[in-house]
């Protein structure tokens, strides 16, 4: 159970869990027991951004649903503002749909095709009304995401990937938000625009003290926006921490394979056999009740078969594995510092 | 560089003795013959024996359109206007369609990105892989198997002659790669043209696969054309990089040389972006020009900090810098 660090967090997360029921005969037969989302706990405190980072089936985009509730949690309790949303229907939640907002991946189909800009904006703007005139707000709205007033008029298919993201920042933003949930929100744009939109978030940010989840699986995303970083695996939270504790200093096997995957550059032999992530995603087996990264994990013994808890290794800092909790994994090289071959910190 | 000095772009022609491939003015366009929108620009490639180029670019750049090209498989309404495609002595583009079958999957191949996608659904991957394997060589049937599940077992899939077996649904994201990479060996290419092999691949699925091409390709001595938006993929797998913009090859040389002496402001701009200094977003502002809105001057031009009139007048010549390391860019 993860502690709390100051203040009240803006959003809490305790023990949530939600399965989705095996699709097919054969499914049906074979599905493990195995949870989308398997216990997670998680603050996100006001103003700060949090990055939820994994692969595909880490069940990273469900936890993002289930907190803008597009999804409903099978256990456990979310606390928006201090209310627990998953008590309220539909009515009493209103007021807070418009609080928590969601840019999605792709803008291109999250934008109505058949509508201007301007008016898909305007239709999620309405249901903040204020007596601003409606299009001086809008036309204030675009110019804060970085585009002229001539956009409100185009079409989604008008605009080019990172013109169509902006427009959606400024539909999120419309309604006048506290927390924006962004699943994947740079990862279909050119790598020479991605910095743009990131740039513009992190602008907003400051403005408007909004709070951010970013799911990704974009790590240099998470590396210039997150202060805290949060790896799922299979899940459940492996590891979690500061930004710089998770990249500089990885203590789950999980989180280090990733890092070491993401870094093409920076092989060789000794890491490899030490660090690699082997294979690819294998559900556990009923029953199983150990670590999940059992047979791709390098450095699996016995007692990676027991439950692991995910133990404080420092403030703030938890990973999800008795060898971190004994301390036999620290000291590892920066990720990224990889200019040098022969400053590879040593395996203990 | 002054603006008057007008040399010819086709340069890079002279880079080694004799290229495998050769790209050397290429056009190809869309649209009305009237009013053609131009999506290569006379675009310049040279792939030398047993090389690995990555081919690095972002949406509308091109860089998936030359693979098209040269293996002459371009889109329903896109056509090749003028320039050539040496292959191996041979010009690709004057070959009548019977050639050209024969060199594609035989002499040159294609990974495609989605592997799931490019598979037969109905047929099991081993007689894909077996059928390509006897179209291209005439071996028997037993002789193609055998090769195929020899393939399958180098490439990293366990059990191949029971996965062999399986249809292309069986297998995961990164599997189902390392079978389509499989099929782009089964005839000793001379040529493997991989198109974003592993975009939209786990990260720890991508090294897998990379290792797998790397490996492979390093085993058959084929040559690698390596075309991906991800600087960070070419820069792992690559000994030469070429540097492609709204369809114009704006640099070309060793991948250390262009990744760590870049001459070309975009290169410079786009390698910022994979690799921001701490604490730092980066980005090149502006937008990506969309095909047939460019002038005549240089296509970066109106992202370029250090745009000058040269620069919006007319495109800078490809000229060779530095030692096989080509660029085009006005400014030294």
């Amino acid at each position: 159970m993860s502690s709390r660090v100051d203040d009240r967090p803006l959003l809490e997360l305790r023990g949530v869990r939600k399965a989705f029921a095996p699709r097919g005969r054969h499914a049906r037969r074979t599905a493990s027991a195995v949870a989308a989302v398997d216990g997670i706990d998680l603050a996100l405190q006001a103003g700060t951004t949090t990055a939820l980072v994994g692969e595909s089936g880490s069940g990273k985009s469900t936890l993002a649903r289930l907190i803008v509730r597009l999804h409903d949690a099978d256990e456990g309790t979310i606390v928006f503002d201090g209310q627990e949303i998953q008590a309220l229907d539909e009515k009493a939640f209103r007021p807070l749909r418009r609080r928590v907002q969601m840019v999605f991946q792709n803008p291109l189909t999250s934008f109505d095709p058949s509508q201007t800009i301007g008016a898909s904006i305007l239709e999620t703007m309405r249901l903040a009304p204020d007596d601003e005139p409606e299009q001086e707000r809008l036309g204030r709205l675009l110019s804060e995401v970085g585009l002229s007033p001539r956009f409100a008029g185009l079409r989604p298919r008008e605009m080019s990937g990172g013109e169509l993201q902006r427009a959606g920042i400024a539909r999120a933003l419309s309604v006048r938000p506290d927390l924006v949930v962004m699943d994947e929100p740079t990862s279909a744009l050119d790598m020479s625009i991605q910095g743009q939109v990131l740039e513009l978030l992190a602008d907003l940010q400051r403005r408007h003290r909004l709070t951010y989840l970013l799911v990704t699986h974009d790590l240099r995303a998470v590396r210039m926006m997150a202060d805290r970083v949060v790896v799922m695996y299979l899940g459940q939270v492996v590891e979690e921490g500061p930004t710089e504790a998770v990249f500089g200093d990885p203590r789950h096997p999980y989180t280090r394979g990733l890092l070491y995957a993401y870094d093409l550059s920076g092989r060789d032999e000794e890491r490899d056999r030490d660090v690699r992530i082997r294979g690819s995603l294998r559900t556990p087996r009923p029953g199983d009740v150990g670590c999940r990264l059992v047979g791709r994990c390098p450095l699996s013994a016995d007692r990676c078969g027991e439950p692991q808890a995910l133990a404080e290794l420092a403030p703030g800092h938890r990973a999800r594995c008795w060898r971190a909790a004994e301390g036999q994994i620290a000291g590892d090289r920066q990720p990224h510092a990889t200019t040098d071959p022969t400053d590879l910190g040593e395996l203990t | 560089m002054s603006v008057a000095q007008t040399q010819s772009r086709s340069v890079l022609a002279g880079i080694a003795d004799d290229p495998l491939l050769d790209i050397s003015g290429l056009v190809v366009e869309t649209g009305p013959q009237r009013a053609p929108v131009e999506l290569l620009r006379s675009i310049e490639l040279a792939i030398p024996r047993g090389a690995r180029v990555g081919v690095v670019g972002e949406s509308g750049s091109g860089k998936s359109m030359t693979a098209s090209a040269i293996l002459g498989v371009l889109p329903d309404g896109v056509r090749a206007r003028s320039g050539t495609i040496r292959f191996d002595g041979r010009d690709l583009m004057t070959l009548p369609e019977r050639e050209l079958r024969r060199i594609r999957g035989g002499e040159i191949s294609l990974v495609s990105q989605n592997a799931v996608a490019s598979l037969n659904p109905l047929m099991t991957v081993g007689a894909q892989i077996a059928k390509v394997c006897r179209e291209h060589t005439g071996v028997s049937k037993a002789e193609a198997w055998a090769r195929t599940v020899e393939l399958l077992d180098a490439l990293g899939i366990p059990e191949p002659d029971v996965r062999a077996r399986s249809y292309p649904h069986h297998f995961s994201g990164g599997m189902a790669q390392r079978v389509a990479i499989a099929m782009a060996l089964i005839c000793s290419p001379q040529l493997v043209i991989a198109d974003e092999p592993t975009t939209g691949l786990d990260a720890t699925i991508q090294a897998q696969v990379l290792e797998v091409i790397d490996g492979s390709v390093k085993a058959s001595g084929a040559a690698l054309l390596l075309i991906s938006h991800d600087l960070a993929v070419v820069r792992a797998m690559c000994d030469i990089v070429a540097v492609v913009y709204a369809g114009s090859l704006l640099e070309y040389g060793p991948a250390d040389e262009v990744l760590n002496r870049p001459l070309s402001p975009y290169t410079q701009g786009l390698i910022r972006c994979m690799d921001p200094p701490e604490g730092e977003i980066a980005f090149i502002p502006g937008r990506i020009p969309e095909p047939g809105t460019l002038g005549a001057g240089c296509p970066f031009a109106e992202r370029c900090e250090q745009a000058t009139d040269a620069c919006r007048a007319q495109q800078p010549a490809l000229r060779q810098l530095r030692p096989d390391h080509w660029v085009s860019c006005h400014h030294e």
